[in-house]
């Protein structure tokens, strides 16, 4: 009875993000929706919370065990601080640029297929598969906040250098701690990955006794790992920074969303 | 309340009333001549004000505008007659005068919309009243309250946060860039005296390293001097360039000083970190391409005349959250002031029953002679432990009632109830208290 209103409450919270995210935009511009903005945050993060809870409740596991799982719990550890921020500080300026990865990643929670009885297929679970997965979930969780400082080190550069100055420019914190912070949770998340990543290879080598198929979605992420370290290597290089770094981020947060929610699909050990 | 300020009087009224803090305690005194029962005076550079609580209106009144001339004949020695101060006078009544002081303490009445200094002053005004013992229990509500107002308005709007002046505003706009301006270097071409104001805005936001750039070293020294940097002249500019992080810009000089090529060699120099540059002089210093440098931000005088307007405009949006907060506030103030009509009925209504139950239990003891000290004691506590009890609750409607507007049908109603008889001696305020 309850399971069946998780799908309804995360299809109503995708909604509300969306609206979110809209009356966020519009904040970077001028003043108005800032109700609207906060009432559509604590409206979507509750329901989504909620639905989160009765998941929960009702598989009685971790939401790790399907692309629709781990999809709602992605995305609320990413909104989760952000709430916080939003009530405490009342700084609405995140909002504008997490919401719709938010939104993207419950959408995806949607579209994906129903949890499984069996989780992983033909294949126990195992220690190495958790360590795989936990590390390039949060691998990807870093990236993605990586991708909301990028794009929020653009938003407020365009602020400076067109001297628009909306209630956003109030909000944001300067351009210098932006780029620092976009640089350290793209540290952080290389790491991830990278710990992610030999742990997949160590379970191929024990599971099937080949390092890597030639799946798409390993080809793509080995992608993302080399794109994540030049941008780790210019930084530590040449001390590169600023509005290149911030694209640089963004385009690679972009990717790694495209990865997530569309690669999957033409995955065939890959269901998340 | 009675008072004048930036808006309706000129400086040369204003003065002749100002009360420096070492005249404080002496002016105060000389409210407790007056027929008013509490008073607390609040002068600032920007206006003076007595507030008041008395029994009659007009006499009140009348007495604080003579008050007002003394002041200014006996502190300044400037004869102002009552016709003369009455054009620049306003005067507030009951809540009215509630709303004036909360709207003062929160900056709404402020000549710069917003500014927090004055709620410093409030603060004083009521800190030397209390020491001169000229404020009573209404004074001190009122005055928590309005600390309490201004409180709430710098925490819960942005009502004080953005610069309304340009060398301020470049402060902030480098804040927007720089993480900390903590031991950042700047560098000052030309001293003008909003460079100058500016430069001391920086270096009180931790600019560290300070250079002074003019055409001939000499001056540049003198300048240098009197900030506290060192000197270079023009021709070194392009090389000062790379090292600095914040440059202003104010000389007389009619071409650019700073060209985009020097820029662009100094953001490579500096491996991408920013730079911020301050254009204040008129023809400009800096030629406007630099903006288009990647890593380089320039602001000319007119950018930041725009910050100041954009940022009066937000605090004018502010300010109709802090009205919010003072319609609040004022509300708080009319149930406290409404409660304080009942007081008396509720001392009464204690004495009353305090009275019967000392009676009872007095007769209760003679007919048990036996009872050991412990047992009295008990039967005492729980005596009084049934007479809070009963209380409790027509005390609390009593003053809900008076919060209400229905206080004179609370009293009656409970007068009648416990036979009170008339409570003597109304309690002067009325609808707020403040005359």
């Amino acid at each position: 009875m309850t399971a069946a209103l998780v799908l309804p409450m995360t299809g109503s919270a995708a909604a509300l993000y969306t609206l979110t995210a809209l009356a966020h935009a519009t904040l970077i511009f001028r003043r108005g929706f800032e109700r609207l903005a906060s009432w559509s945050t604590r409206m979507a993060w509750t329901l989504h919370t909620a639905g989160l809870a009765l998941l929960v409740t009702h598989t009685g596991r971790a939401p790790v065990y399907s692309l629709f799982e781990v999809s709602m719990f992605l995305a609320w550890l990413l909104f989760t601080p952000y709430v916080y921020l939003e009530y405490v500080h009342r700084n609405q300026s995140v909002g504008a640029v997490l919401a719709p990865v938010a939104a993207a990643v419950l959408v995806t929670a949607l579209a994906a297929p129903r949890p499984a009885a069996d989780p992983f297929p033909g294949v126990p679970p195992q220690q190495l598969l958790v360590w795989h997965v936990g590390m390039t979930l949060l691998g990807y969780l870093f990236f993605l906040a990586a991708f909301v400082a990028g794009a929020l080190y653009l938003v407020q550069d365009r602020n400076l250098r067109r001297k628009a100055f909306g209630p956003i420019y109030h909000m944001l914190p300067s351009l210098e701690w932006l780029d620092r912070s976009a640089g350290r949770l793209v540290t952080v998340g290389f790491a991830l990955l990278t710990l992610g990543v030999a742990a997949g290879i160590s379970f191929a080598r024990v599971t099937w006794g080949t390092f890597w198929h030639a799946d798409p979605k390993v080809l793509f992420t080995l992608l993302l790992w080399l794109v994540y370290g030049g941008y780790l290597a210019l930084r530590q290089v040449r001390c590169w920074g600023g509005r290149r770094a911030a694209w640089w981020s963004v385009a690679a947060g972009a990717a790694v969303l495209f990865n997530y929610v569309f690669i999957n699909m033409a995955s065939s050990s890959h269901r998340f | 309340m009675v008072g004048l300020n930036h808006r309706t009087a000129p400086v040369e009224v204003r003065e002749a009333l100002a009360v420096s803090g070492a005249d404080a305690p002496t002016a105060l005194t000389r409210l407790r001549g007056l027929p008013v029962s509490e008073g607390v005076l609040l002068s600032t550079c920007n206006r003076t004000e007595v507030y008041a609580v008395g029994r009659d209106v007009a006499e009140c009144e009348r007495a604080l505008v003579d008050y007002l001339t003394g002041l200014a004949a006996d502190l300044h020695g400037r004869a102002l007659s009552r016709d003369a101060l009455e054009p620049f006078l306003y005067r507030r009544q009951g809540l009215a005068a509630v709303e004036h002081l909360f709207r003062v303490a929160a900056g709404l009445d402020s000549m710069i919309l917003g500014e927090t200094q004055i709620l410093g002053q409030v603060r004083t005004a009521h800190r030397q009243a209390a020491q001169a013992q000229t404020v009573g229990k209404v004074m001190h509500q009122l005055f928590h309250q309005a600390i309490a107002v201004g409180k709430r308005a710098q925490t819960e709007t942005r009502i004080g946060q953005s610069a309304v002046s340009v060398s301020y505003a470049a402060v902030e706009l480098a804040r927007k860039v720089f993480q900390t301006l903590e031991g950042r270097r700047c560098l000052a071409i030309g001293a003008g005296e909003t460079a100058k104001l500016t430069v001391r805005h920086l270096q009180a936001a931790g600019v560290r390293d300070l250079v002074v750039a003019n055409r001939t070293l000499d001056r540049a020294e003198r300048l240098a001097r009197e900030i506290n940097g060192r000197a270079i002249t023009l021709d070194e500019v392009p090389r000062v360039l790379s090292e600095v992080d914040v440059v202003i810009s104010s000389t007389g000089a009619p071409g650019y000083v700073v060209t985009r090529q020097q820029v662009e060699q100094a953001v490579r120099a500096r491996r991408g970190r920013p730079i911020f540059l301050f254009d204040i002089a008129v023809p400009r210093d800096i030629e406007p391409g630099v903006a288009h440098v990647e890593g380089a931000f320039l602001y000319d005088i007119d950018d930041l005349e725009a910050v100041v307007t954009a940022n009066l405009a937000e605090r004018q949006q502010e300010a109709r959250k802090v009205e919010r907060i003072i319609a609040e506030e004022v509300e708080r103030f009319r149930q406290w002031a409404a409660s304080l009509a009942v007081v008396p009925t509720i001392r009464m209504l204690r004495e009353k029953v305090d009275a019967i139950r000392e009676q009872e239990l007095a007769r209760a003891f003679n007919r048990l002679p036996d009872l050991t000290e412990r047992q009295r004691e008990v039967i005492a506590a729980m005596t009084v432990s049934l007479v809070n009890k009963i209380l409790n609750a027509p005390t609390q409607q009593l003053k809900g009632m008076a919060g209400e507007g229905a206080a004179d049908e609370a009293i009656q109603t409970v007068s009648r109830l416990f036979d009170l008889g008339r409570p003597a001696g109304q309690p002067a305020v009325e609808g707020g208290g403040s005359g």
